[in-house]
């Protein structure tokens, strides 16, 4: 048997030592345990919490989202269609509670309140919620903008809070409110869009030739090589929206405007320019300023989209399309200089507008009478020298062409009676043979020019032959010393000028002599009468004739003084109205004896010396509808005024797209810039490709194309109207020496073109006040600038004018129609210091230069809507509201149908309101959720 | 020697008598007296009074009507007697008497040697003061195929008459002379330039009128400028022409 082996003592301690431990260590895990527990149990807490808070937050943006929705619809059902315009709550009410409030009114809702405010509260009857009401103080308000605008109390909007219920709450009875949405839709088509540069200063310019080399037109225009005529479009309408009158710092015509600003998104990205604003201005202009605010071509007066202008296979009418394809002929001192030949009326009767002919115009005729004993066959003689002077009143040359000669006829004239001593009366009526203009003759614009002669025609410095003959049928009478001379009136005077033997004009002054009672005149042959014979006439006995009223507002303004003093076109075919002196020191009216002047041509308004361009035509295509004010009419400048009446209803059935014809390199899908730069391309979802003869046909192209810019004229922001009024051309270039053909350069601002097709061809640039805007300079130039505190004053007075009318305009023609423009512009000084006659001259600005500038983007409703959407959840058991999301969206209409999106092009172009009643799709174009800091 | 002396004396009694001749010649008439000065009027611009216009000679001279006047010469009016000034009328009746009495409204002095005068009338400041203004009418200061011009607008201008370049101050200017179409072909009416300017302190100088006139080869033009018409700024222009007869026919 082996011993048992010995246990050492320190092994023994070893083993007391090991039990302590595991205790340790039990102890220590179980602290783990616990601590662990600890924690599941807090990140489980603090999990349930966030996913509460999510959960309030979701309902939150859910109730947001609901109210953006239901906003959405609200516009849909009020703005989608056609016939609707739109305009802020402060056009009803300068000084109004909540005057950004949008209002949708229908068409025939001529009352100051709209069909539907649109903002929350107003789902089921519309004006609920009013802007009158003061809701600053309401518990049930909250803000939809705030910082955005710089937390100033003016520029915050706020909207009433609806309440989100139900029913089927768990231990809850009756309907409980879990939550709620409020929501503000704000009109962006009444504010300037920033992003807008002039793309002739930026980096994809026009540059592809357009000029018809197949067809031989005559028509298209080469935008690559013809730098003028690119140049050009900047006289044609708005360069650009002028920012820089509302952040002076900033430039966008530098080379960070011009490259940043087509880019931004949002308006607030400004920021981000080199020469930005500070933010504080920039919140400011919450309400003043957009990105980019688009409209449908849509003829609101009638429900459909525009007809486009450009398409001139089918005018509005053939006189406007014979307008639109006239072209200069190049030709003269320098590459601005051209002519046109005159050219006859289509209908030589017609007096409405629109009209067309070209051609000079007479602004004064006569022709006076001597008779006399010749010494040389003791016949009675009479002897006749007619009188013409001609005006240019386009802002080009004109040149007459040999082969197409211009000619006066002059009509109408009395039966004389003429009697020698003692001998039998002799009764005859002059005939005057048609009388040729100088063929070489050329007008320079706005040039007068006279001419003279009784056997032929020539110049008053070099008058043609004087007619001396024998009375017809007047005896060989020795013993006459004495001839006696009856001359009555006559109502019938008249002058015809013609064109290759094409009736011109006819110039016929009503009652013309008819006052002129028989008169009895004797003499041989000067005054005072004496008896005997004469070799030769000396001095006038008699004279008939007549000239335009010494008033420049009868050509250029809508003008019933009196009878006589009344408006008219002076290119009229026919002119026969009240627009004649009636009573002159060269031509009296009721008496042919006083009609003797040895200078019978007028002096005043329209004569020699004086330079006088009234009217504009087409040099390359046009970009704006406002060129038809250069279209001859009853009365001049109708189209764009407010005496346009019918004819401005132009403004709402058309547009001028300026669709390539024949560039081949130009597609729609192309990108390549159009040359009116307010028009894009809208490429509708689903369609492969557009079709080419529907974007460029008169009736369809405005399915494809938007509105870019946008500008409502129902526009109450006094800021955005300062950023529209007038252009900005750096480096302008005209003719200074109408001789030599010397140019100049000039800056011009705020500029506004009368003839923006042959500005650079006139030798008086757009004058300004402050300088000699009276006389010569008022009539003679192309435009006018406006200083900054005119523009400012003027906005201010356009805004008080739109104010006054309580509602927005409905379509474009009652807004032009209205006079608000005219009216605005005459409650400023701009005219205050040219004389009477000239405030509506091109040196005085009238409305119709103001429409001529903004008709490519100017509409009478809004299709750019930004809304503001709030929502909340509530604790149905407490009342406490646990989360609260905001959100904001860009919506933009389009000329698709709602539910069509394959709507046949007819439908799209003019739907049926019963098949369509909401018109036009909304749809969001961009999204964002908002912070509380944000709003 | 005495051949000689035979033609001082020739010489110095045409020399002596030449001048006599020529000074009388305009002065006679058929019976060998000097024709009475004569004058004509003419009243510018339109006014109810020329038609009620009398030429009141000296008494016992009867008060001879001028007629109606407007923008053309009146027929001669000769003076007998001594009837300077020139004194014009109208008429009135007298209230106790119940007989026409005639009303002086404006007298002009003859001016100076003239043998034949004419009297330019321009409405005054009221209907019944009308302004008067006489100038030679005689051949030497105002000759066949010249022009003179009457400015009654009180501005002086910048002119251009025919050949004539320079100011045209108020009141009538002297005879400019003017060319003729045709020296062969007398029916024949030229054109001579007839421009004015005024000289503005504020703005630079402009051109107010700018045509051409009628050159008569058998006649001659008073020209006028009045000022514009209430309403107006256009200067109103006219002009008398006639053909003057000898002198010795008047």
């Amino acid at each position: 048997m082996k011993p048992r082996a010995k246990i050492s003592p320190a092994r023994i301690h070893s083993r007391q030592r090991a039990r302590g431990f595991a205790l340790l260590i039990t102890v220590t895990l179980l602290a783990f345990l616990v601590l662990l527990l600890v924690s599941l149990a807090s990140l489980t807490r603090v999990e349930t919490q966030v996913a509460s808070n999510n959960q309030t937050l979701s309902s939150g943006r859910a109730n947001a989202l609901l109210a953006l929705n239901i906003a959405l619809g609200q516009l849909q059902k009020y703005a989608g269609p056609d016939k609707a315009a739109t305009a802020r709550a402060d056009i009803t009410v300068a000084a109004i509670n909540q005057p950004y409030l949008t209002g949708v009114w229908k068409s025939g809702n001529v009352a100051p309140t709209p069909d539907v405010w649109l903002v929350s509260g107003n789902e089921t009857t519309g004006t609920t919620n009013t802007p009158a009401a003061d809701i600053s103080g309401n518990a049930a308000a909250v803000l939809l903008v705030d910082q955005a605008a710089g937390g100033v109390a003016s520029l915050q909007v706020r909207a009433l809070k609806q309440a989100v219920t139900t029913s089927s709450i768990p231990g809850l009875s009756g309907s409980q409110t879990i939550g709620h949405f409020a929501y503000w839709v704000g009109d962006e088509g009444v504010k300037a869009s920033t992003s807008l540069i002039n793309p002739t200063l930026g980096s994809s310019p026009l540059a592809y030739d357009n000029t018809d080399t197949a067809g031989g037109t005559g028509l298209g225009d080469n935008w690559t090589s013809d730098t003028v005529k690119r140049v050009r479009l900047d006289q044609m309408q708005l360069a650009r929206p002028r920012l820089e009158k509302l952040f002076t710092s900033f430039d966008p015509d530098g080379s960070a405007g011009l490259a940043g600003l087509p880019k931004v998104e949002n308006f607030s990205q400004l920021l981000l320019m080199s020469d930005s604003p500070t933010a504080a201005q920039l919140k400011a202009q919450f309400h003043n300023l957009t990105p980019l605010s688009r409209a449908v071509l849509a003829d609101i007066a009638n429900g459909r989209l525009k007809k486009d202008l450009s398409d001139i296979t089918t005018p509005p009418d053939p006189a406007i399309g014979r307008f639109l394809q006239t072209r200069v002929t190049a030709g003269g001192v320098n590459t601005y200089s051209g002519y046109y030949n005159p050219v006859a009326p289509a209908s030589s009767s017609a007096t409405a507008w629109p009209l067309y002919s070209l051609g000079p115009v007479m602004d004064m005729m006569g022709i006076q009478f001597q008779f006399y004993i010749s010494s040389a066959d003791n016949k009675v003689h009479y002897s006749y020298t007619v009188s013409a002077e001609l005006w240019n009143p386009y802002s080009a040359e004109l040149r007459l062409l040999a082969s197409q000669p211009l000619t006066l006829d002059v009509g109408g004239l009395p039966a004389f009676t003429v009697k020698t001593d003692g001998a039998t009366d002799i009764t005859f009526t002059p005939v005057i043979p048609t009388l040729t203009v100088p063929s070489a003759t050329t007008w320079k614009p706005g040039e007068f020019k006279t001419f003279k002669g009784g056997a032929s025609l020539g110049t008053s410095a070099s008058p043609g032959a004087t007619f001396d003959g024998v009375v017809p049928g007047a005896p060989d009478d020795p013993a006459a010393t004495v001839v006696t001379i009856t001359f009555p009136g006559t109502s019938a005077f008249n002058g015809v000028l013609k064109v290759n033997g094409s009736v011109l004009a006819t110039y016929t002054p009503p009652n013309t002599h008819a006052g002129a009672s028989t008169t009895t005149y004797s003499g041989n042959p000067a005054t005072p009468p004496t008896n005997g014979k004469a070799a030769a006439a000396t001095g006038w006995m008699l004279g008939y004739g007549f000239q335009f009223i010494d008033n420049l507002r009868t050509t250029t303004s809508k003008l019933d003084l009196n009878v006589y003093e009344k408006s008219f076109d002076p290119r009229k075919p026919v002119m026969n109205g009240y627009h004649y002196q009636p009573g002159s020191t060269t031509w009296n009216r009721d008496d042919p004896a006083q009609n003797t002047s040895t200078s019978p041509f007028p002096s005043g308004t329209y004569s020699v010396g004086a330079t006088i361009v009234l009217f504009d035509l087409p040099r390359q295509e046009i970009v704006s509808l406002g060129m038809l004010s250069h279209v001859i009419g009853d009365q001049p400048y109708a189209f764009g005024n407010s005496w346009g009446d019918t004819a401005n209803a132009l403004f709402d059935e058309y547009h001028v797209s300026t669709v390539p014809r024949y560039a081949s390199t130009w597609t729609p899908e192309s990108a390549l810039p159009l040359p009116n730069r307010y028009v894009e391309v809208y490429h509708p979802a689903g369609t492969a490709s557009i079709p080419s003869a529907d974007l460029r046909s008169s009736a369809n192209s405005a399915r494809y194309l938007l509105q870019k810019g946008a500008f409502n004229i129902n526009s109450t922001s006094v800021d955005a109207w300062k950023t529209v009024l007038g252009s900005k051309l750096s480096g302008w270039t005209y003719t200074s020496n109408p001789t030599t053909g010397a140019t100049a350069t000039a800056s011009l601002d705020n500029v506004f073109f009368r003839s923006p097709h042959g500005a650079q061809q006139l030798s008086t640039r757009p004058p300004v006040n402050g300088t000699d805007l009276d006389g010569n300079t008022a009539s003679a130039g192309s435009g006018r600038q406006l200083t900054d505190n005119e523009v400012a004053d003027l906005a201010t007075r356009i805004v008080a004018q739109i104010q006054a009318q309580q509602r927005p305009y409905a379509t474009l023609k009652e807004f032009v129609n209205s006079g608000a423009l005219q009216a605005a512009i005459d409650a400023t000084t701009i005219n205050s210091t040219l004389s009477t006659g000239r405030k509506y001259a091109p040196g005085g600005l009238t409305q119709a230069d103001i429409i001529r500038q903004i008709a490519p983007f100017m509409t009478a409703r809004s299709d750019t809507f930004l809304i503001r959407a709030y929502g909340d959840t509530q604790n149905p058991a407490t009342g406490s509201v646990d989360g609260r999301a905001w959100c904001e969206a860009v919506v933009q209409r389009l000329p698709d149908l709602v539910g069509a999106p394959s709507a046949a092009i007819a439908d799209v172009i003019s739907p049926n309101t019963a098949t369509y009643p909401l018109g036009r799709q909304f749809k969001i174009i961009s999204f964002r959720w908002l912070s509380a800091s944000d709003i | 020697m005495a051949f000689r002396l035979r033609h001082l004396i020739r010489l110095a009694a045409f020399a002596a008598l030449f001048p006599a001749a020529v000074a009388t010649l305009p002065g006679q008439t058929g019976d060998g007296k000097a024709p009475p000065p004569a004058f004509t009027v003419c009243a510018l611009d339109d006014s109810p009074l020329w038609t009620q216009l009398y030429y009141l000679p000296a008494p016992p001279k009867p008060p001879v009507k001028l007629g109606a006047l407007g923008n053309r010469r009146s027929a001669p009016v000769k003076i007998t007697g001594n009837a300077l000034p020139l004194v014009f009328g109208v008429e009135r009746v007298d209230p106790e008497t119940q007989k026409p009495i005639y009303v002086p409204v404006v007298e002009v002095a003859w001016p100076g040697d003239a043998r034949n005068a004419l009297v330019i009338l321009v409405p005054g400041t009221t209907q019944t003061s009308p302004r008067a203004l006489a100038i030679d009418d005689g051949q030497k200061a105002f000759p066949l195929r010249s022009v003179r011009v009457f400015n009654a607008t009180g501005a002086t201008f910048l002119a251009r008459i025919a050949e004539f370049q320079g100011e045209l101050p108020p009141g009538v200017s002297p005879a400019h002379p003017y060319k003729i179409a045709s020296e062969t072909d007398l029916t024949q009416v030229g054109a001579f330039p007839l421009a004015l300017a005024v000289n503005d302190s504020q703005r630079a100088p402009r051109v107010v009128y700018n045509s051409y006139a009628d050159a008569w080869p058998l006649g001659r033009s008073l020209l006028h400028i009045l000022p514009p018409a209430p309403g107006s700024d256009t200067l109103r222009i006219g002009a008398l022409v006639d053909a003057p007869l000898p002198e010795t026919q008047r």
